[in-house]
């Protein structure tokens, strides 16, 4: 009689695939583990916002958002101004799904009575960014429990955005989407900052690693950046398609999902423009108070407060453009001016008062009085005609419809540190540099207005 | 959604979990579970339309088929009832004229259907009715070109009673949907792939392992190589147009375009012939070292193999075995000699082919020209054969020498990059001003800084990063040993444990180094962006 047992020969084939299987599996696992720990850096800004968050020990006002978010609302100042007991949650990129679940988070762990959402135009009319959503929830995760990690990692992989992309299995190695430079340096920094444990410290040379510059951190989300606005910036920004575009309907999506936490959770929600570069605002044209307007509408209609601080008049805050940094984010002195007015203007609202007659509004009377009443160069570029080796400078300045600009044209040898004034301030925005035998000097392109000739604005060759 | 994703990652495991179970409890209905497979991927990645519209091609089809052979048995029939020869004569041309409607009848539908798709728009466009070339908004539904390609393969197949016709429609229906296949091909033909669905697999086998294998494979060409590099060839040939494109910039693109579109297209097929053989179910051949190739003859027996055998078999030899042909050749013969009344009918079939290779790319003019350039270079290679062995002859050249080959291999690569041409720039006279600049006024600007003009990322790496170079030498060492002739995949497979272990553990950091790198994740290249 025969027995009915399995085939001698598949056994051992079985337990070999089993086994390389495993061994591929634990293999991979620890190499994975251990290139995330050198090459991921320690101290990035989404790393350190959570690893404060964690620390509280009380709070009922979380500020939420990207960069727009992290650089522009100091809790302290805010405090200060409002009497909350606040803290940043934004991170960079953060995109909105991941505004809604960090502000879920704060009602959840706190129950926060205020959310205030900053954010910038542009945000609607971007997708998530792969990196900084794996970078929220690698470190939102970190010392939660297992159901919530786990939540979370869900959250991510099957968000719109990451299910039918790559992104979705990819993301299982962090270490790809955001690393130190890949030089003796940055990794030699990134293990010794890690081997040190101080995060704080580990932020600073990893800022420095990176940014080249020091960031003013505070210990409550918010990131002071140190930066001085260079001219250039304005170079390569293409503002000639926002009026086709339409906002991506996800980003709405989340934002109704937002709003409509906060009404169950019976939190105040603020959705706030901080303000930002009036020449990106003047090159989004026309489609600015238009689409702002649709987001205003949807958080108005759901019982949010919507406040657009670069149409703030001067009794809100007075802002000549010094305080921006990159023509995008403020600095640091610029969000603690800017957190300083957003407490006042919040305790103004929550007092009953209607701070509407504050701003500006988007009709288009009150838009074209808007445009008017910027009265700095927020920003200045050339242009240069080469001809028979004479170039002729034509520069031009970004401010306000009824500004009268005045320009200056600086030269300076490469080895030289000072400049000399080639041509004075006045009206005349062209400017050639005769043809000569030797190096071509390098070229300072200044603008100023006549109505507000402190702020000066620069660009060089 | 992207094949290398969760949601395709979740429903492969489906799929494979439901088939290899099916196996176990009814082996003969296992191919069910292909079929619900396939029809649940099309419509995932596409819509019920979509859906209804190619189970309405493969309806059509199955009905003409099975119209073609009643016609094929009723004429055996009809035949049998008579023993004189003329009657017999003229019952067989009259059903072979009913069949041949009924065949027309069908290739119309079918055909008629992909044109309205993929042609009517761009024709309206041509014609000055349309605005541009989409503005139907007319979407092509994803595969459609190559299901109705299967689909008329089989047609005429069954035309030419080839094999029997399919009788049971679901079957049939799984031969034209089978999911890996319908995104990028290859084209299958039935009498190679249908035994295979219908037959019963099990998880033991070595298909997995080696599946898997190419899978993996396919994934490093796609994510290391072409989605990085698609990054500079978008910034260099986005846009460029007029007389003043620099030659140098363009010809770089050209090159990289080889290597990405390579990277894409045949790393596309090994994901999908990957998946497929995880089912134990193995597709045709797409592509054998194309770059290997010594003649642009050669070079396409190599690359989209399917489409070039779909080609040949279902037009070039119909073309070249007409009556109008033959007497084209013997004319020819008499007044040219006799190679070219051997090889003139075929250059003119081989034309004609190439012409129908572009329109099958697009109906733009570049692509139109793209397939007459290969085409007129493969006549013109076939027709002046005597002269070339003639010129090899007096010069004392070994042809089977190494520096001959390697020589052939360059010579076809620089033709192939000519083609290419037409294919990177959408109109062809900017093809002709980047060929021109390229020749005449070659600018040597630096690549990275004309790159980084150009909005590229990765632009000091002439758009190239660390991990896309290791790849690059990884596929070209594999491709090396296949053309020499070995099973890369065998033996990696009869490696120790260890050895393989360390390389698909090398190959997966690799890849994942490379994840991050594209563009479309929004943030790709802020590697450094602080997060």
């Amino acid at each position: 009689m025969q027995t009915s047992r399995p085939s001698a020969s598949r056994h051992p084939v079985a337990r070999r695939r089993l086994t390389v299987a495993v061994l591929l599996v634990a293999l991979l696992l620890a190499i994975n583990a251990a290139i995330n720990w050198v090459l991921v850096p320690f101290g990035g800004k989404t790393e350190l916002v959570w690893h404060d968050y964690r620390q509280l020990s009380s709070l009922d006002t979380v500020v939420i958002g990207s960069s727009f978010a992290q650089h522009s609302v100091s809790p302290r100042t805010l405090d200060a101004s409002l009497g909350s007991d606040s803290f940043n949650l934004g991170t960079p990129a953060q995109s909105l799904n991941n505004t809604r679940d960090a502000l879920a988070t704060a009602i959840e762990d706190w129950h926060v009575r205020r959310a205030i959402y900053c954010f910038e135009y542009d945000t609607f009319f971007e997708d998530q960014w792969a990196n900084a959503a794996i970078a929220f929830t690698k470190y939102k995760s970190e010392g939660e429990p297992v159901p919530q990690v786990l939540r979370d990692v869900g959250n991510l992989v099957f968000s719109d955005f990451f299910f039918t992309r790559h992104y979705s299995l990819t993301c299982a190695f962090p270490w790809s989407y955001e690393h130190v430079p890949l030089s003796v340096r940055g990794i030699s920094t990134n293990v010794e900052n890690r081997l040190g444990g101080d995060i704080y410290k580990a932020a600073a040379s990893y800022a420095q690693l990176t940014d080249g510059h020091v960031w003013d951190y505070e210990r409550t989300g918010f990131v002071g950046l140190r930066l001085e606005l260079d001219g250039k910036c304005v170079h390569g920004f293409d503002y000639s398609t926002f009026e086709d575009r339409e906002f991506i309907s996800n980003n709405l999506e989340y934002l109704r999902q937002i709003l409509a936490l906060c009404q169950q959770n019976g939190v105040t929600f603020y959705m706030v423009a901080p303000p930002t570069a009036a020449s990106t605002l003047i090159q989004y044209g026309d489609a600015y108070p238009q689409h702002m307007t649709q987001l205003k509408e949807i958080v108005e209609q759901a019982g949010g407060v919507f406040l657009d601080l670069n149409l703030a008049k001067p009794d809100v805050m007075t802002f000549d453009g010094t305080d921006i940094c990159d023509l995008a984010h403020l600095s640091s002195d610029g969000a603690r001016k800017t957190s300083e007015a957003l407490g006042r203007l919040l305790r103004r609202i929550e007092a009953g008062e209607d701070v509407s007659g504050s701003f500006f509004s988007y009709d288009e009377n009150e838009w074209r009085e808007y445009l008017a009443s910027v009265t700095y160069v927020d920003s200045v570029e050339y242009e240069v005609v080469e001809q028979d080796g004479a170039m002729t400078f034509e520069a031009s300045a970004c401010t306000g419809t009824q500004s009268v600009v005045e320009y200056a044209f600086d030269v300076r040898a490469s080895d030289e540190d000072e400049w000399a004034v080639a041509q004075d301030w006045s009206a005349s925005s062209s400017f050639e540099l005769a043809a000569g035998t030797g190096e071509t000097p390098q070229v300072r392109v200044r603008a100023r207005t006549q109505q507000n000739p402190t702020v000066v604005r620069w660009v060089t060759t | 959604m992207e094949l290398i994703s969760l949601k395709f990652a979740l429903f492969l495991v489906a799929s494979l979990t439901t088939y290899y179970v099916a196996g176990r409890l009814v082996p003969k209905l296992q191919w069910v579970v292909l079929l619900a497979s396939s029809m649940a991927f099309y419509k995932l990645v596409g819509s019920w339309k979509t859906l209804a519209l190619m189970v309405a091609v493969a309806l059509v089809t199955w009905l003409a088929a099975l119209g073609l052979h009643a016609l094929d048995q009723a004429c055996a029939k009809a035949r049998k009832t008579t023993k004189d020869r003329t009657a017999k004569k003229a019952l067989r041309q009259r059903f072979l004229v009913r069949k041949r409607v009924v065949l027309i009848a069908a290739l119309a539908v079918c055909l008629g259907i992909l044109g309205y798709f993929k042609y009517w728009n761009v024709l309206l466009f041509y014609v000055g009715k349309a605005p541009d070339t989409f503005s139907l908004g007319i979407l092509l539904p994803l595969g459609i070109s190559f299901y109705t390609f299967q689909v008329v393969g089989y047609l005429i197949d069954a035309y030419n009673q080839k094999y029997a016709p399919e009788r049971n429609f679901a079957r049939y229906l799984l031969f034209v949907s089978w999911f890996p296949q319908i995104i990028q091909g290859p084209i299958n033909r039935f009498d190679q792939l249908s035994h295979q669905l219908m037959e019963p697999h099990g998880p033991g086998g070595t298909h997995v392992e080696h599946g898997l294998l190419r899978l993996g494979y396919g994934m490093l060409k796609k994510i290391a190589i072409a989605n990085v590099l698609s990054n500079a060839v978008w910034a260099i040939f986005h846009g460029a147009a007029g007389p003043a494109i620099p030659g140098s910039l363009a010809l770089y693109g050209v090159l990289v375009y080889s290597i990405q579109m390579y990277a894409d297209f045949s790393g596309g097929i090994d994901i999908v012939e990957g998946i497929s053989e995880l089912f134990g179910i193995q597709m045709a051949q797409n592509f054998r070292q194309p770059y290997f190739s010594v003649s642009l003859a050669d070079f396409w027996r190599r690359w989209h193999m399917s489409l070039g055998a779909w080609m040949r078999d279902y037009v070039f030899y119909p073309l070249a075995v007409t009556s109008g042909s033959r007497r084209f050749g013997k004319w020819a013969g008499k007044h040219f000699g006799k190679h070219a009344g051997r090889t003139l009918p075929a250059c003119v079939a081989n034309i004609i082919v190439f012409l129908l290779v572009g329109l099958w790319h697009g109906a733009e003019a570049h692509y139109l020209v793209w397939g007459l350039y290969n085409g007129v270079i493969v006549a013109l290679s076939d027709l002046c054969k005597p002269l070339f062995d003639k010129l090899v002859e007096v010069m004392h050249v070994r042809r089977e020498s190494a520096g001959f080959h390697l020589f052939g291999i360059v010579r076809t690569f620089a033709v192939v990059c000519v083609g290419r041409y037409f294919d990177c720039f959408d109109h062809v006279s900017d093809a002709f001003f980047a060929m021109r600049n390229a020749v005449m006024g070659l600018d040597w600007e630096p690549v990275s800084s004309a790159l980084a003009s150009a909005g590229a990322i990765y632009a000091s790496g002439w758009g190239f990063t660390v991990p896309t170079l290791l790849a690059c030498a990884f596929v070209l060492v594999v491709d090396v040993f296949y053309e020499r002739g070995t099973n890369v995949r065998d033996a990696v497979l009869a490696w120790r444990l260890p050895l393989r272990v360390a390389l698909y553990a090398a190959l997966i950091v690799l890849v994942a180094s490379a994840a991050a790198l594209d563009t479309t994740g929004g943030g790709g290249g802020f590697l450094y962006a602080n997060f």
